[in-house]
């Protein structure tokens, strides 16, 4: 296989708060019946993680299950073992009604890292981002400014984004001149 | 303004109906961060980089930017379109397709739902084969077209065009959840995943049998096939939109680049050169291919088009079938697709109406038809046209005489077929 | 600005993470209707100063379609329900028969 290479390449602009491109993940888009124990079974196999309630994301060290839509998960793991993660779903749900699409190079994952992490996601997103609201373990479908984007807080510091690969320049620059223009002192 | 109409002082006009909230708010906190570079997103495609490193000439489509043409030192950028048409048609060209729209329509019940969703029979595609599809919406309007491949048993990939992508994914999302939601039918948008590039002209299997990976001889025209070229990861598409032998491939848009930058190198001793979208719609113009959004604008049907091969009559049902059934569709009396060559070679304004005898009620002239594509051919070395003529078909070889925006200048151009290159389609064949 | 709660995902999304999508409650004349109720499925709809019920999709969300009752006057929001029905759930409709006594909106009340 050609090397693959990520949207952004590893992107990384420093400040006060840092944006990053993460480069290569894997991720697949599995949809079905959520509540069928051997699609739980086969997320767990493949990511150690118990399998997540509605708007949560379970998260492990490079690996994780969230949940997208009621007939939808996004199964997150390392880049290079896509191949063999839906070979597995294949074998586990065959005969079922489901859809599993690897969608690692359609994608873009951005992290936003730093003090006031929190306040650059709340200025690009009408998501509620209120510590009460939304902590570590949720995950949110929403927009960034212009654009369709997910996001999850990995600790207090710092979120997660995954957005189109298409728009990882824009979300990139955006969240870069959200952190420039500072903190807003909200939270 | 309205103080003078009504002949009232400002203050008694009094003002508008406001709709909560009315306080007052600068443009400024309403632009937000949607200023200067961040203004609108801009979509890339892996290959993008590459093409403004080389010469690209951007036109915007939608939110992406295309390589309208990619312009050499000293050229113009007509030289530029008329040199990648030429060479697609003699040596190879490539062209950066990523931004066409993919979706994987999956399911026990796939067939039956894109029966609905297109006009022509997709549920009896064999798996390995391709089928250009159209797609009207309720109204019985054409709205989108594109191939179909049959990926496997339960699994259809479905292209769009590049405005169509989100659309039409948005469309089948619709039609499943609030009208058949129990069909067992998923779908899913993988229109980023693809880099896609089309490998066009005499020469392109010479191209790709140099990279190897795959036997292409075993691979006949509208049928796909997976595996490795020159190392990549891909799906072979051999479909065409110029007339010429051709190949759509499709690699993870990760290695995109990389395989662009492979074809380039390996294509060299073949004359290989990235061509635009100018050169893409010229070409698919001399073919007499429609593309939506220039043959279409929400009012054509496909019977405008002299589609009616692609309207199933097996079906009983497909969404736009009952519109179609309405008098004024059902009808010969349309203004329908036509070629057009002008009869001193120029090239027919964008646009422009064929005028007809007398005037209408609000004293305007009447029309009998206008242009819907116009280019220089640079094959055929003259102009080339389609357009939408009142009983066009019926016509062929008549005479008829557009307007210019010179309101004493016309132009008259003959009827012909709109098919103006290689009406036998023999070159996609090579 | 307009919130609806989203019956599939649980979010109370903000208008711009939504879709509208007209009128709620269409039924689809396919070939074989008689032009009238053809005529009827395309273009004619219910424009009310009040209770009105529309088809909304949490686009930049979950993705799902789902219906909402509301007051086109005041935009108070009744409620909202699942895409897959074909008249207003019981509840919702005792909702604004609670706040709008002898409401009618096409064949329902
Ligand atoms: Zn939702």
């Amino acid at each position: 296989m050609s090397d693959a290479i990520s949207a952004l390449q590893g992107r990384s602009t420093a400040g006060e708060v840092t944006i990053r491109e993460a480069g290569l993940c894997g991720m697949i888009t599995l949809r079905g019946d959520l509540s069928n124990a051997k699609l739980r079974a086969v997320c767990k196999k493949i990511t150690g993680q118990v399998f997540p309630e509605k708007r949560k994301i379970a998260l492990g060290e490079d690996r994780g299950v969230a949940w997208m839509s009621p007939d939808e998960v996004l199964v997150m793991l390392p880049y290079a073992e896509v191949t063999d993660a839906l070979a597995q779903i294949d074998a586990a749900l065959a005969g079922q009604h489901y859809l599993a699409e690897n969608v690692s190079d359609a994608r873009a994952l951005i992290h936003v890292e730093g003090d006031f992490a929190r306040e650059i996601m709340a200025k690009l997103t009408p998501a509620d981002l209120h510590p009460d609201s939304f902590a570590a373990g949720d995950f949110r479908r929403s927009h960034l400014g212009q654009v369709a984007a997910a996001f999850w807080m990995v600790d207090a510091d710092r979120f997660a984004v995954v957005c189109f690969r298409s728009v990882a320049d824009y979300v990139h620059d955006l969240l870069v001149a959200s952190a420039k223009a500072g903190p807003v002192g909200v939270f | 303004m309205l103080s003078n109409a009504l002949n009232t002082a400002i203050p008694n006009v009094g003002t508008t109906t406001f709709r909560p909230p009315y306080t007052p708010i600068s443009m400024a906190a309403i632009a937000g961060a949607a200023r200067d570079g961040v203004f609108q997103p801009l979509r890339k495609t892996p290959m993008s980089d590459w093409h403004n490193a080389n010469g690209a000439d951007n036109e915007p489509v939608g939110q992406w930017r295309r390589p309208f043409a990619y312009v050499r030192a000293g050229e113009t950028v007509h030289d530029a379109v008329n040199r990648e048409v030429t060479n697609a048609r003699s040596n190879i060209g490539l062209l950066d397709a990523s931004t066409l729209g993919k979706l994987i329509v999956k399911g026990p019940d796939a067939g039956k739902f894109l029966d609905m969703l297109y006009t022509n029979m997709m549920s009896n595609l064999a798996v390995g084969k391709c089928r250009y599809g159209l797609m009207c919406s309720e109204n019985g309007f054409l709205m989108d077209d594109g191939v179909v491949a049959r990926i496997s048993e339960d699994t259809w990939l479905c292209h769009t065009t590049t405005g169509g992508a989100d659309r039409i994914h948005a469309w089948m999302e619709d039609w499943l959840q609030c009208e058949w939601w129990d069909w067992k039918v998923y779908v899913a948008n993988v229109t980023e995943q693809w880099a896609q590039v089309a490998v066009v002209g005499p020469k392109a299997k010479l191209l790709l049998d140099k990279l190897g990976g795959m036997d292409l001889t075993a691979l006949p025209f509208m049928q796909w096939q997976a595996g490795k070229i020159g190392g990549f990861d891909a799906r072979v598409f051999r479909i065409s939109f110029s007339g010429e032998l051709s190949y759509e491939i499709a690699v993870p848009a990760g290695q995109g680049r990389a395989f662009w930058e492979a074809l380039i190198a390996a294509g060299e001793e073949f004359g290989v050169m990235p061509y635009g979208t100018e050169a893409l719609h010229i070409m698919r113009a001399e073919k007499g291919f429609i593309m939506i959004g220039d043959e279409t604008d929400g009012t054509v049907i496909p019977q405008d088009l002299n589609l009616h091969w692609a309207l199933s009559k097996k079906k009983d049902d497909y969404l736009g079938k009952r519109a179609h059934a309405r008098s004024f569709m059902d009808n010969p009396d349309r203004w329908r697709l036509v070629g057009l060559e002008t009869l001193d070679g120029s090239v027919l304004p964008d646009g422009a109406y064929a005028i007809a005898d007398g005037s209408n009620a609000n004293g305007q002239r009447n029309t009998q038809g206008r242009v819907t594509s116009t280019y220089h051919s640079p094959t055929l070395g003259r102009g080339i046209a389609m357009g939408l003529v009142h009983r066009g078909p019926d016509r062929m070889g008549e005479v008829i005489t557009f307007n210019t925006v010179d309101d004493a200048k016309t132009v008259a151009a003959r009827i012909v077929d709109p098919v103006f290159y290689d009406k036998e389609g023999a070159k996609q064949n090579v | 600005m307009l919130t609806l709660h989203c019956p599939y995902c649980g979010t109370d999304a903000d208008e711009t993470d939504l879709h509208a999508g007209g009128q709620a409650h269409l039924k689809r004349h396919g070939p074989g209707s008689s032009d009238d109720q053809f005529e009827d499925y395309m273009f004619m709809r219910e424009n009310p100063k009040g209770v009105h019920f529309e088809r909304w999709r949490h686009v930049y969300g979950c993705g799902k379609w789902f219906l909402a009752a509301r007051c086109t006057a005041t935009l108070e929001v009744f409620g909202t329900y699942p895409a897959q029905t074909t008249e207003p759930p019981q509840d919702i409709c005792d909702k604004i028969t609670a706040k709008r006594p002898g409401w009618t909106w096409g064949d329902f009340a």
